[in-house]
């Protein structure tokens, strides 16, 4: 072959490769998310059996699509419907079958589902399995205390947990008088606090961070104007007529922002609240994933 | 004296002729970029990093080691029969026995290169990532239990080699012997997981006696294979109980002498002509 031609064919090929590889980065943008592995339909003992001996990197690529899916709505700041938070919760019932030892679908699930779907029992259905995977880890005892405490405001049920973590090796110096606590005191926002600043500890992803700093700056505000509410009451012996009395009254000098953007109020009760539920305004996705029953 | 030093020469011979074949540079520089991957994949995950890394790194080896008895072991063996240089093999002072167990150790010693080439890039892949992530994703590390697993994976590829040694010397089609092993494989992987599930005695799902029957006449036929996989224990770098790895050790010892006696009879009664 003649040498420009195998150059000109060459060059030829080239172009259009690059041309083609712009033209399917456009036809792949436009098409429609993430979505779900059919893998997390089948029934568990066939995925288990057909994982064979690679049980822990088919968990592994199941969290990744997961993680990816529930990542693009986060950007898109799209909630997921009822339906997708159902199979996600397969999906992670899925991983942990196949790797009940793997902490981070756990982690997800305590920082996903309570948070923003309300599926607290599921949530804690899902982290009684890690209570038995990881029965040397004080994690999974705390993350159940949480939920029953925080979400489910049931401390009765909430107390042996956090007790059980307490006497683990490894759990945190403070878990003892937060157990201590738990029967006296009534503390959510506190115990809110202890979590999230436990969970940002231990979380590398920068995004995912910056989330729960915004969580936990959120409950902090709350915190100090909780205990602006009591103080002034101490002082005047009345509850304030509205939250911005706290300043008319000396006991702080600014109110500071709601991270969601909402505004703070005071309840006749002296429980303070925000405007915002401690949430963005989300924009609503069709119910549009078929369900698997 | 003799007899070892014939199976030595036939071992020898196979492994060089195995270590011929470009897949095997293919494949373990596939496995090596794989493993570049896992670190990079790795940091993608919240927190089990180093379970990450090792899964994608263990199953590397394992994919890896695979390989002789689903291609290399199986083409070298009917080659011989479809190229007649086992005639040649045999015209010299060697037995049918010396040359199925000669083959058998070139295998071994293939599947052994292999699977330790990767285990030691294993071993500096994570150890080169510990110097990537901070130092509290590694808590967990053990290379005992990374060193412990690849050498359970090793055994049960060599329990499979003796197996495909017995397909091979019962049919002359190197396709059916390939799906012969293939089907032990799967039966070997999944068998305990099958058994595990018939005892839930699930309602709706109910399982005929027949069928039970076959199934626990297949665990005792087929080899576990799901036994000797580790892979989760290094990956949480849990402790691999030694009792545990001397069963397997005298199991996959007994297993292989049997296949192997299987193939030397099956081979001696065998027209090669």
């Amino acid at each position: 072959m003649k040498k420009w031609l195998f150059v000109l064919i060459i060059a030829a090929s080239a172009g259009t490769s690059w041309l083609c590889v712009h033209q399917l980065y456009a036809i792949q943008n436009k098409r429609p998310a993430e979505e779900f592995s059919r893998l997390v339909f089948l029934p568990n003992s066939l995925i288990r059996a057909g994982s064979l001996e690679f049980k822990g990197i088919v968990a592994d690529y199941l969290f990744l699509k997961l993680m990816v899916l529930h990542g693009e709505r986060l950007l898109d700041r799209k909630e997921l419907s009822k339906t997708e938070r159902q199979i996600s919760y397969k999906a992670l019932l899925q991983i942990t079958e196949l790797d009940p030892r793997f902490w981070d679908p756990y982690l997800f699930a305590e920082t996903t589902f309570p948070w923003e779907g309300e599926m607290v029992a599921e949530t804690n259905e899902l982290l009684e399995r890690a209570v038995l995977a990881l029965p040397n880890d004080y994690r999974p005892n705390y993350f159940i205390w949480f939920n029953y405490y925080y979400f489910i405001k049931d401390p009765k049920k909430a107390a042996p947990y956090m007790e059980k973590a307490s006497r683990m090796q490894g759990a945190p110096e403070y878990f003892k008088n937060l157990a201590a606590r738990m029967r006296v005191y009534s503390g959510e926002l506190q115990a809110g606090i202890v979590f999230l600043q436990q969970v940002i500890r231990e979380t590398s992803s920068a995004s995912e961070r910056e989330l729960l700093e915004k969580r936990l700056f959120s409950l902090q505000a709350l915190e100090l104007l909780e205990s602006a509410v009591r103080e002034f009451k101490k002082k005047n012996s009345r509850l304030p007529a509205d939250i911005n009395e706290l300043i008319t009254g000396g006991i702080l000098k600014k109110i500071p922002p709601d991270p969601y953007g909402g505004e703070f109020f005071l309840m006749e009760s002296g429980r303070v609240y925000t405007t915002s539920a401690l949430a963005h305004a989300k924009k609503k996705t069709e119910d549009n994933v078929p369900a698997n029953d | 004296m003799n007899a070892l030093k014939t199976i030595w020469a036939i071992g020898l011979i196979s492994f060089q002729e195995g270590l011929r074949r470009r897949i095997i540079y293919g494949v373990v520089l596939a496995s090596l970029l794989f493993m570049s991957f896992a670190v990079l994949i790795s940091g993608l995950f919240m927190r089990d990093i180093v379970k990450i890394m090792l899964d994608l790194s263990l199953s590397a080896v394992s994919v890896s080691g695979l390989l002789v008895p689903f291609i290399v072991g199986i083409t070298l063996l009917s080659g011989d029969m479809e190229q007649r240089t086992i005639y040649t093999i045999l015209a010299q002072p060697v037995s049918r026995a010396h040359y199925i167990l000669g083959k058998y150790l070139g295998f071994a010693m293939l599947t052994s290169l292999i699977m330790g080439i990767l285990t030691g890039a294993t071993i500096v892949t994570v150890w080169g990532s510990s110097h990537l992530y901070a130092e509290h994703f590694f808590t967990s590390l053990s290379f005992s239990a990374i060193f412990l697993s690849s050498l359970m994976s090793l055994l049960a590829v060599l329990v499979l080699n003796s197996a495909m040694i017995l397909w091979c010397c019962v049919t002359t089609s190197s396709f059916l012997a390939t799906l012969l092993t293939l089907a032990t494989y799967l039966i070997g992987q999944t068998v305990e997981d099958i058994i595990r599930f018939i005892s839930l005695h699930i309602a709706g799902a109910e399982v005929s006696g027949l069928v039970q029957k076959t199934v626990q006449v297949a665990l005792y036929l087929f080899p576990n294979l799901a036994a000797f996989d580790f892979k989760q224990q290094a990956a949480y770098g849990l402790p691999i109980p030694l009792h545990e790895v001397i069963l397997l050790g005298i199991y996959g010892a007994a297993y292989i002498t049997v296949m192997l006696l299987l193939a030397i009879v099956i081979f001696n009664k065998r027209d090669l002509a």
